[in-house]
């Protein structure tokens, strides 16, 4: 190990990325496409649908009728004017359909008592795909059935409101024996935005690796290299290098989030509640972020050098990348069930620790033994992995043309 | 001390042999071709003695000592296969490969900058390489291979793909170098771009050492019995010299004569004066292609025989 040559490396390829045009326009666009992507759904779709729709409901009963009307025009999401039907014959549905085509009514809610009494009723109109305005129907639908229920019963209807109300669950989280009021949907947000910030990352600057691995190779830049610098130095440098520039990147992104998008949060924060991120999760997250970083880029290093294109370098690629997209698919499972069997297990497998036992800590607070066997592991694993791709790639890079085979590779690990 | 030291070097890649049982040792100052066809084994050897990759059997010594790393920021290398980084400067690359040979950057700055001048490419220095031609590149390698003032200068097919002008500039440099006490290995199979600059040399072909020694004794050992004859009229001279000539290339108004072991070039020329007018008679030395095909010719077709 030459230290000078290594930090010669490091300092090459940090500059040379640093500088170019790609880093600025990805570290400038991906933290504003994240919260397009994360949160521009469920803004727009919360926001209430303008104008006044006017439907005409077909009922029988007109106590029901002033119950759904009075309903639909407190509860609904959008402005609703109803007007009572009370004749339920075919030639009224035929009537009222010719209405909504001619646009004269926005639809008609069908509901004579018997079918009330059958649980089922029809809205037909022209607009049926929002599902919230189905939503507030059947609220308001289900509210008159049920004072009607209750009149046949002999209690009292008017105070169905009172009756009715919900009970709200809040979220608490006990970490170290300290209570923090959590709103589960916030904290899943801001982990989901770290695992995915991760996960990008693990790719974005795993890939990257390898491309510069191959560039150096296809362009013939490692012979002139290699004359004066080792293979186990070169990938180092190389590894270092990149991995500092991801760094560089997710602390502008994470400094940057803070100021920039305080609004955005506010903003978020009135849609899911309290966005808290234990403290725990965060001390953490740097950990597996370079631990992850490393035990990727020395693969992909290998990939890089095993292959002389990036066509070439998919079908590895792939076996790479999977435990990471792994990871991604039982997200939700590890969310749900922290303390599985399986949780545990892919938390504390090297290839799948850094995403798994990540969610795990920001879900839970797994048991401290938990944490430092996945660490150690991690640990372990990059110095195997760093010592078997230093090897590959050591042989491969002076390797042109055929691309090699598995069993080919596998013999070059053997070489002295 | 010798700067290298090769002693019963052998490297195998599986099956294959490359380099089998080489030895050779080049002289301070000297300029050493490495010579053979494609696939002898001469970038196998040059790797082996810069520590890319470490011989099966043998020793490599530089500079009269076991290799070592350190050795490397004493040595110079062009490889064969060229190659830049395509979105940097020519500049910073310059600067960045001296550095790794342990130049400082402010002297690999002063020195790239001075190169650049030399080599007339001073007006590209802050341009990227992707915008040089291939020639251009070509200058900036050997700029790289030589900024960091190496006493041990390897050149692998220096000349491949330059123009006249620019080959005539590396040469130039390289036998300033050779003046100031460097020196150089030139390993290539065009042997006739390396025929006058070299000191001694070794053939090789399938990893074999096949002939070495200086330049003038190989040269002198394979004797004069090439002739080249310039002529105006009857060019029928020849088929009555049958006793003379091996083998002859006439080309209409000059031909390229082989004579027979122990002929007499002066009888060929009698011969030749009687039918037409001669305006050049040269006794020449074999080329060292010449000397490579007789050496290995008949190894070759002993090897061929002995496959049967």
């Amino acid at each position: 190990m030459n230290i000078r040559n290594i930090w010669l490396v490091i300092r090459r390829e940090y500059l040379e990325r640093v500088r170019t045009r790609a880093f600025v326009i990805s570290t400038i666009l991906v933290p504003f496409f994240m919260m397009l992507v994360t949160l521009g759904p469920s803004k727009l779709a919360s926001m209430k649908a303008t104008g006044t729709r006017k439907i005409v409901v077909v009922t029988d009963n007109a106590k029901f009728g002033d119950t759904v009307r009075a309903q639909l025009a407190s509860n609904s999401d959008r402005k609703t004017t109803a007007t009572i039907d009370p004749t339920a014959t075919d030639a009224e549905r035929d009537t009222l359909r010719a209405r909504v085509t001619a646009g004269e009514i926005d639809g008609f809610l069908w509901a004579p008592m018997s079918d009330v009494a059958n649980r089922k009723v029809i809205y037909t109109g022209r607009e049926v795909g929002d599902f919230l305005e189905v939503a507030g129907l059947e609220r308001a639908v289900t509210f008159a059935a049920i004072e009607k229920r209750m009149d046949a019963r002999g209690i009292a209807g008017s105070d169905l409101d009172q009756l009715l109300k919900r009970v709200s669950v809040d979220t608490i989280r006990m970490e170290r024996g300290k209570e923090s009021k959590v709103s589960g949907i916030g904290t899943f947000l801001a982990t989901f935005l770290m695992v995915f910030a991760l996960y990008m990352t693990l790719i974005i600057y795993g890939v990257s690796v390898m491309r510069s691995v191959i560039e150096e190779k296809s362009s013939r830049i490692v012979e002139v290299l290699l004359a004066s610098i080792s293979p186990f130095d070169l990938m180092m440098g190389k590894i270092v290098g990149v991995g500092a520039v991801g760094l560089t990147q997710v602390t502008i992104w994470s400094l940057g989030g803070f100021l920039v998008t305080s609004p955005a949060l506010l903003a978020a924060k009135g849609i899911v509640g309290d966005v808290q991120v234990p403290v725990l999760t965060l001390a953490l997250y740097p950990f597996y972020f370079i631990l992850g970083f490393l035990l990727y880029s020395a693969s992909f290093a290998a990939v890089g050098a095993a292959v002389n294109s990036e066509q070439e370098a998919q079908q590895f690629n792939f076996v790479v990348m999977s435990p990471i997209i792994a990871s991604m698919m039982v997200m939700m499972y590890i969310i749900r069930q922290p303390g599985a069997p399986w949780s545990v297990a892919l938390s504390i497998f090297p290839f799948t620790a850094p995403i798994c036992m990540f969610l795990r800590i920001a879900v839970q607070t797994p048991p401290a033994w938990q944490i430092a066997a996945s660490i150690a592991s991690m640990i372990a694993a990059v110095f195997v992995m760093t010592w078997l791709c230093a090897r590959i790639y050591r042989i491969g890079i002076l390797m042109y043309g055929k691309r090699p085979t598995l069993p080919e590779i596998l013999k070059w690990m053997r070489y002295a | 001390m010798q700067p290298v030291e090769l002693k019963n070097v052998s490297k195998q890649y599986g099956n294959f042999t490359a380099v089998d049982r080489l030895s050779f040792t080049i002289a301070p100052g000297a300029i050493y071709g490495l010579l053979g066809p494609n696939g002898a084994g001469k970038t196998s050897t040059i790797r082996m003695m810069i520590g890319i990759t470490v011989p099966d059997t043998g020793e490599v010594r530089m500079f009269g000592e076991p290799f070592r790393r350190e050795h490397l920021q004493r040595i110079g290398y062009l490889p064969e296969e060229r190659g830049l980084y395509k979105k940097m400067k020519i500049l910073d690359q310059i600067v960045f490969m001296a550095e790794l040979h342990g130049v400082s950057a402010a002297d690999a700055r002063r020195r790239g900058l001075a190169w650049c001048e030399r080599l007339q490419i001073a007006d590209w220095a802050m341009k990227k390489a992707e915008e040089l031609s291939k020639g251009m590149q070509q200058k900036i390698q050997f700029i790289t291979a030589l900024l960091h003032d190496p006493e041990f200068i390897i050149m692998d097919e220096p000349f491949a793909g330059l123009d006249p002008v620019n080959s005539t500039l590396l040469k130039d440099v390289l036998l300033d170098l050779k003046k100031q006490g460097r020196t150089i290995l030139f390993s290539t199979h065009r042997m006739d771009q390396v025929e006058k600059l070299c000191d001694d040399i070794c053939l090789v072909n399938h990893g074999k050492s096949v002939l070495q020694g200086t330049m003038r004794d190989i040269k002198a050992s394979f004797g004069r019995n090439t002739v080249q004859i310039d002529y105006e009229g009857d060019g029928t001279f020849l088929e009555r010299a049958g006793d003379l000539v091996q083998s002859s290339n006439n080309y209409g108004n000059s031909a390229e004569i082989h004579l027979k072991p122990g002929a007499d070039a002066q009888q060929l020329l009698r011969l030749a004066a009687q039918s037409a007018r001669i305006s050049r008679f040269e006794i020449m030395e074999p080329s060292l292609e010449e000397i490579f095909i007789a050496t290995v010719g008949p190894a070759e077709e002993r090897a061929q025989t002995a496959a049967k």
